[in-house]
């Protein structure tokens, strides 16, 4: 299981290639800074679209331009980049 | 400005196809579709059951619980904000909306599973369709007959989508349409197959996609699409399309439909534009016996070379009795024999192109399809007899 702490860094891995994947792997990262479960967390969706998140950053041509997303969900200040989530303390 | 005759009143067909570029969705949508109302969890059991491909019994509690999160967190908040299923976040129960793309032939059968293409090829098709100006840039390009330059379809597009005559968009407006097309439009339409950009000669080609329907490049679905077109009411026996643009429509939209046979005629040469041949050729394809009367040897020749299951027959001037030598009726798509378009020609404008209006009437027991089977029925079983003798005979 990977730990990822309040400004903890989570390295993502190979699998991180499509939405599904990436929808998961940050709702993950907030739940476990949040110390909630993904399953009682308002829908991600309402804060970013992950499709939108996915067309961003998971795409390797368009990765090499090493985009970087931060928004806001469950209170967290959440940033991506295509290898990375950070996941800031809750207000 | 957008032309508001064109629109579908009342749906988001950019929110519509947006959430069907996705397979998971799509499969949610077709196991909904299929079964009604029911829980998260089962449909999440179902869905994983699908894209991992295991039985429903074998799926693991860790498959079903990331479907789950999956589900709350992307698709179903985004499915029920575009109104095609309503989402209880309390109950985590999920109930099929009434949406009328459910009662879009070509979107059923895409849920259904019935679409040949794999399922990256439709991502690619719906993405490229999640936009107005994408959808008109195919309807323009689906009415030429050959490639056309990016500055006169940008021109086209402008007028279409503005409502205006073609010599009021100005050069800026134009030239700032090409950046779009360039960065924006071509990339998506070029992935879906759908467009074929030549960038050295600045010029553009319609290509098409087994799966897309001529309703949606004018943003309308198929129930609509007939009122879309026409100002008379949608159940009106028989309806009456005018302008040579949305007489092709309907013709294509016609062929789109038929399942097991498609006669038509086209007593003119030069009737038949790219999109139209593309979707004789992918009717052809899926198995319809289609019929094609043309006088027109470079199509006679073409349809010998790329599609040559289509039984190509020659209008002679009494067909009918109708007095086809003076070219009064330029296009006949008859289609399953219970859908049909009669096209007339009209004088010449100065681009050298026909006027033209058609009726049209749909349904077995519509006046104007019964007349027609009626008329063609000898012919028709004529064409099934030398189908059935393995055509040696030669048109």
């Amino acid at each position: 299981m990977r730990s990822v702490g309040p400004d903890g860094g989570m390295d993502l891995d190979d699998s991180f290639d499509t939405e599904e994947t990436l929808s998961v792997t940050v709702v993950t990262a907030v739940a476990e800074a949040t110390g909630q479960s993904p399953l009682e967390m308002d829908p991600l969706w309402e804060s970013i679209d992950p499709d939108a998140l996915a067309s961003l950053l998971d795409d390797t041509a368009r990765s090499a331009s090493s985009p970087t997303v931060t928004f806001t969900y469950c209170g967290c200040r959440v940033t991506v980049t295509p290898d990375d989530i950070q996941v800031g303390q809750p207000n | 400005m957008t032309n508001q005759r064109n629109r579908e009143p009342g749906v988001d067909l950019d929110a519509l196809f947006d959430c069907l570029s996705s397979d998971p969705r799509r499969r949610l949508l077709g196991i909904l579709q299929r079964d009604g109302a029911t829980t998260r969890a089962a449909l999440a059991t179902a869905l994983a059951s699908q894209v991992d491909g295991t039985e429903p019994a074998r799926v693991t509690a860790d498959q079903s619980e990331r479907f789950r999160v999956v589900l709350h967190h992307a698709h179903l908040p985004k499915l029920d904000a575009a109104g095609l299923l309503e989402y209880d976040l309390t109950e985590h129960v999920v109930e099929p909306a009434a949406h009328p793309a459910f009662d879009d032939p070509g979107i059923g059968s895409v849920l259904d599973g019935q679409s040949a293409a794999d399922p990256g090829s439709l991502d690619r098709l719906f993405k490229a369709l999640a936009d107005n100006r994408r959808r008109i840039v195919l309807d323009v390009l689906s009415h030429q007959y050959q490639a056309i330059h990016v500055e006169t379809l940008a021109r086209e597009v402008l007028a279409k989508s503005r409502d205006i005559p073609e010599h009021e968009v100005s050069d800026q407006q134009a030239e700032e349409l090409l950046v779009s097309f360039y960065h924006t439009d071509f990339p998506p339409l070029q992935d879906a197959g759908l467009i074929d950009y030549d960038a050295e000669g600045g010029t553009v080609t319609y290509e098409g996609h087994p799966d897309l329907r001529v309703p949606w490049m004018h943003s309308a679905l198929r129930p609509n699409f007939r009122a879309s077109l026409t100002d008379c009411p949608a159940d009106a026996e028989v309806g009456d399309i005018d302008g040579r643009e949305n007489v092709v429509s309907f013709g294509q939209s016609l062929v789109d439909r038929a399942d097991d046979e498609l006669f038509m005629m086209f007593t003119s040469t030069g009737l038949l534009e790219a999109g139209c041949f593309t979707r004789i050729e992918q009717a052809a394809d899926r198995g319809v016996d289609v019929y094609l009367g043309t006088a027109d040897t470079t199509v006679r020749e073409f349809v010998r070379e790329y599609a040559p299951s289509v039984t190509l027959w020659e209008p002679e001037t009494n067909w009918l009795d109708l007095p086809v030598e003076e070219d009064n009726v330029g296009r006949l798509v008859f289609a399953d024999r219970e859908a049909v378009m009669i096209g007339t020609l009209g004088e010449k404008t100065d681009d050298g192109v026909h006027e033209e209006e058609a009726i049209v009437g749909e349904g077995a027991d519509n006046t104007l399809v019964v007349l027609m089977r009626q008329i063609l029925r000898t012919r028709l079983e004529q064409f099934a007899r030398e189908d059935e003798a393995e055509t040696e005979v030669q048109f």
